[in-house]
């Protein structure tokens, strides 16, 4: 429980640095701050609601869609090169119709953990092209206090961690005890990965000085 | 079971454990990686800087030498001349008891034409006058000046509203213009001479043609005989933009020089 509410309180002490700093961002910050306040939601309700009824999935399933657009559209406008952001946008549009269908067929009691594992997946790809950018491009800017090498270092460990334990997610599901484990590691690789996020979100600065030309990605 | 799932729940808290620290190794990597070329970058640009800095002198006192050459052929081909009239003119009244008019208007008037010409240099005397005024302005009191010397039919077009540039770019921008037609005059034997500027949303466009007797570009720059043009390209290259020659033999040379504004 302990770690459940220093969990929702990272959340939420990094929604509120991006929306004090909210005019200050560019859109694709602005989209992580309006991803923080949703997660925050979203996680509030699933807590209660797994007290509650036992069972958060519906919030899971919800929060999934919102998770798969809010996502494609950030790194949409990270991207510069239109090739990226053309293969991003219909990715993300695939990806969102095929969950809500997902959605419509399953029960709504089961956590689709297939397609996040298909979203972990892609967002480590984009991740992974991002690092390429950020390479072929680099700043005035010291690159440690870059909040884009912070943010997409989390998005790389924590959808790496992810894939890896919802790839295990249905042997581990079946075991009561072990699911209690993986909730508690969970919680731990959510902990440190909105940290990073909020510690992104605070070292935001507007456009740092190219050195060269960043159009490569 | 029990220690079964224990054993798959630790091969798990393994493979996590190593790809968090496969990827923290990776993230390292990267970091120095980038340090190293961001060091690469910084090293260019300030070699970049220092070179941006040594053309702006290099034309400041090229623009000043070329202003003294001005000057001096002003002064003895049209002040020289005016005051020698003028001094002429007096030498007669002095001669002569009776006041005679219209040798004095005479006087009066070259020495007012003296003092006109006199007036044209001391504005043309400063390359800080090239930051005051526009661009396009400078080149045609340029192009007046080749028109008046050489006789050549010239023309100067700008479209586009006039953008604001960089005093020091301006600088190297009428510098490499100076160039092109110091090159014409010398080399081309050309009888028209078109000057062109296209300002376009984010950079400007100077198209410099001539009519001349045209060249071989490549055997030009591969002989290094076309020191001045590569100088133009250099300087272009330095202020962040690119300039192209094109020439074809009896038809004449086109130098097109693109300037970003930022």
């Amino acid at each position: 429980m302990t770690l459940t509410i220093l969990y929702l309180a990272i959340i939420l002490y990094s929604s509120i640095i991006g929306l004090i700093k909210f005019r200050r961002l560019d859109l694709a910050f602005k989209l992580l701050t309006l991803l923080l306040m949703g997660t925050f939601i979203s996680e509030t309700i699933s807590t209660i609601s797994m007290y509650v009824f036992r069972n958060n999935s519906i919030t899971g399933k919800i929060y999934l869609s919102f998770h798969i657009i809010v996502f494609g559209m950030l790194y949409y406008y990270l991207f510069d090169k239109r090739r990226i952001r053309k293969t991003i946008a219909i990715i993300t549009m695939t990806f969102f119709t095929l969950s809500v269908v997902f959605d419509l067929i399953d029960t709504l009691q089961i956590l689709p953990s297939y397609m996040i594992m298909v979203q972990s997946l892609l967002l480590v790809v984009y991740s992974i092209l991002y690092f390429f950018k950020l390479f072929r491009a680099p700043t005035e800017e010291e690159i440690i206090n870059s909040s884009k090498l912070w943010f997409n270092s989390s998005v790389l460990i924590y959808f790496s961690s992810s894939f890896v334990i919802w790839a295990s997610f249905y042997y581990l599901y079946s075991h009561k005890r072990v699911f209690l484990d993986l909730n508690l590691i969970l919680t731990l690789l959510n902990i440190f990965h909105y940290s990073l996020f909020g510690v992104s979100i605070l070292l935001y600065k507007i456009n740092p000085n190219p050195l060269v030309d960043g159009k490569g990605h | 079971m029990e220690k079964v799932i224990d054993n798959n729940f630790l091969t798990l808290l393994v493979s996590l454990t190593i790809l968090f620290f496969v990827l923290g190794v990776t993230i390292s990597v990267f970091i120095s990686l980038y340090y190293r070329k961001r060091n690469i970058f910084l090293r260019e640009k300030a070699l970049l800087k220092t070179q941006f800095e040594k053309s702006i002198l290099q034309s400041q006192l090229e623009i000043k030498e070329n202003t003294l050459n001005h000057v001096s052929q002003e002064i003895h081909d049209n002040v020289g001349q005016s005051l020698s009239v003028t001094k002429m003119q007096l030498n007669i009244l002095g001669e002569n008891e009776m006041l005679y008019k219209p040798a004095l208007l005479i006087a009066k008037d070259s020495l007012g034409k003296a003092m006109k010409d006199l007036r044209d240099i001391a504005k043309g005397l400063s390359s800080e006058r090239i930051g005051y005024f526009s661009l396009v302005d400078n080149a045609r009191e340029e192009l007046d000046r080749v028109r008046n010397i050489h006789l050549t039919d010239i023309t100067c077009t700008a479209t586009g509203a006039e953008q604001p540039i960089q005093e020091d770019k301006k600088l190297v921008i009428f510098r490499m213009i100076q160039e092109c037609l110091q090159n014409i005059l010398k080399h081309a034997n050309a009888t028209k001479i078109s000057l062109i500027f296209v300002y376009n949303a984010a950079s400007l466009d100077i198209a410099i043609r001539d009519n001349g007797v045209g060249f071989d570009v490549h055997k030009m720059m591969e002989k290094n005989q076309g020191l001045g043009l590569q100088n133009i390209i250099q300087r272009a290259a330095i202020i962040g933009g690119h300039a192209s020659i094109t020439s074809t033999i009896a038809e004449g040379t086109i130098v097109n020089i693109t300037i970003p504004y930022a």
